[in-house]
């Protein structure tokens, strides 16, 4: 299943947790799987399978026991995580931890933007940030607007969960970790997530993971599904 | 009208180590408690370097550049090593207590006669320390308003973040950390110069000092917005010395005023909103 090519490389993966026991809990047993540019895979499988020690895994929370994950050719399994975020978007299952709780939203937007870059010393204005997601979406351009001066623990947990994602898009990653990145948002903010990010993957062509259990979102649009279970990853393409 | 200003004064020194506990403590997640050995550092290293000729302005930069290596040492023990911070940082309090001694050479020191400053205590003098103390608070504030000052705020509140965003958050902490330390050794440094002598013992519960004032500066500012934060280290600091004015004035030998302080800080804290909303109305 592995294409020599493929932009992200996850070889023979493996990952078991010691429990309070002794014992080993295994969780993943050799995952292999590659993804190329412009692709989404939609991550499923039952609680507990290990969507999110994956995720975890591709983004350097966790180290793996045996494996190697490549990204657009490099080894990445032994960078620290915040190196390899200069190259990879994050939602966290707990969106609140993707934002800074204490920063007005255009503080944060400023602070994500610069992504690869230093911060300045300068005071934050988001004018430039604003505009370049308002190429790939309207919607979420006027939701920036319309909440830029507030500070993100004063909005609700729908408009947190889409900030993140909005968040995670931001300073150019090649690849995008996402772990239930709609389960609290609403109909009209569930249409301008997905607007933005499918405007954004198709434009940019980078990579995305999204832990998922919504089937429906997955058949709608992903490319890739992952299916978890027994501690192996199944890989189907889905035709869109 | 004279025990205000002298209460203004010492909350004018003293601001830089409710300044530090609010780096440390809010800002950075480190809750550092090697800050009595540090004020005293900052105090001995000045004193050393005004022995030895370097001039008033040197000696406080060198007292308060020591505070910098130490707050970095311990940032980077805690770091290296995953030593809690608070076992880190009592670590280097322990050690201080030996390398104060060593640097000072006797358990105190009178300064007087190696100051060719005159050492002012009129209004230019005071106007200087009130001065000081307002630039350098009026600098912290706009320095963190900045994308640079706004992501180092989050060190210890969103760790997460600013992983999220390609931030190394160990460097953050080191910076915080050493910046505390300036702040802590610069406030001993000064209460040195404005003694006029130094003693081994100067720093004994300048801890207590930082977070006492930072927390009663909070109970009454807030810590919403950055200018509260901020604000809050001047509120508290003035609070806590007009506390341990109010003690003297009643009596109260100089030997039982940290009792004292500590009873009323105490008291303080312990008021419900609505009793300090009545009280402060």
């Amino acid at each position: 299943m592995i294409e020599i090519d493929s932009y992200l490389k996850v070889n023979n993966i493996c990952k078991a947790f010691e429990q309070p026991d002794g014992s080993q809990l295994l969780v993943l047993d050799c995952v292999s799987f590659g993804l190329g540019p412009g692709e989404i895979m939609a991550l499923m499988g039952p609680n507990g399978s290990g969507k999110t020690t994956l995720v975890r895994l591709i983004a350097g929370e966790l180290s793996p026991d045996s494996g190697e994950i490549w990204l657009q050719g490099q080894n990445i399994t032994q960078k620290p995580e915040y190196q390899r975020s200069t190259a990879i978007g994050r939602v966290y299952q707990e969106s609140y931890k993707s934002l800074a709780s204490e920063l007005t939203v255009q503080e944060i937007l400023c602070i994500a933007s610069k992504r690869k870059g230093r911060l300045s010393f300068k005071f934050a204005r988001a004018e430039s940030v604003l505009e370049s997601v308002g190429l790939y979406s309207a919607e979420a351009e006027q939701f920036l607007r319309s909440h830029l001066s507030i500070p993100t623990h004063l909005l609700s947990g729908g408009q947190n969960q889409l900030l993140a994602l909005i968040v995670a898009l931001l300073g150019e990653p090649s690849l995008v970790l996402l772990d239930e990145h709609l389960a609290s948002l609403d109909q009209k903010y569930r249409s301008v997530a997905d607007g933005f990010l499918t405007m954004y993957v198709r434009t940019r062509q980078c990579s995305v993971i999204a832990a998922t259990h919504d089937k429906e979102w997955a058949e709608m649009t992903a490319s890739v599904e992952g299916t978890l279970s027994n501690h192996v990853l199944g890989i189907r393409p889905l035709a869109r | 009208m004279d025990q205000l200003l002298a209460i203004i004064i010492l909350s004018s020194i003293l601001i830089f180590v409710a300044t530090a506990a609010m780096l440390t403590f809010r800002f950075a997640g480190f809750p550092d408690l090697s800050v009595d050995g540090v004020f005293t550092l900052g105090g001995v290293v000045f004193a050393k370097c005004l022995i030895n000729g370097f001039g008033l302005f040197a000696s406080l930069v060198v007292g308060a550049s020591a505070g910098l290596v130490v707050g970095a040492l311990t940032a980077m023990i805690a770091d290296r090593f995953r030593i809690n911070p608070l076992l880190a940082s009592v670590l280097i309090l322990t050690i201080l207590y030996s390398v104060n001694l060593r640097v000072l050479g006797t358990a105190n020191q009178p300064l007087y006669q190696y100051s060719d400053f005159p050492h002012l205590h009129g209004a230019l003098y005071s106007f200087g320390l009130i001065s000081l103390a307002i630039i350098i608070m009026l600098g912290a504030y706009l320095f963190f308003k900045t994308e640079m000052g706004s992501a180092l705020r989050m060190t210890g509140s969103s760790p997460k973040f600013l992983i999220a965003v390609g931030r190394n958050i160990s460097v953050y902490r080191a910076v915080l950390v050493s910046a505390a330390g300036v702040f802590v050794s610069l406030s001993g440094a000064l209460l040195s110069f404005h003694l006029g002598f130094v003693d081994v013992a100067i720093g004994n519960g300048t801890i207590i000092v930082g977070i006492a004032s930072l927390i009663i500066g909070e109970k009454i500012c807030g810590r919403e917005r950055l200018g509260a934060q901020i604000g809050s280290a001047a509120v508290g600091i003035v609070l806590y010395e007009l506390a341990a004015g109010v003690a003297l004035s009643l009596g109260i030998s100089a030997t039982d005023v940290k009792l004292a302080t500590g009873i009323i800080t105490i008291s303080l804290l312990g008021l419900s909103k609505r009793d300090r909303d009545r009280f402060l109305s």
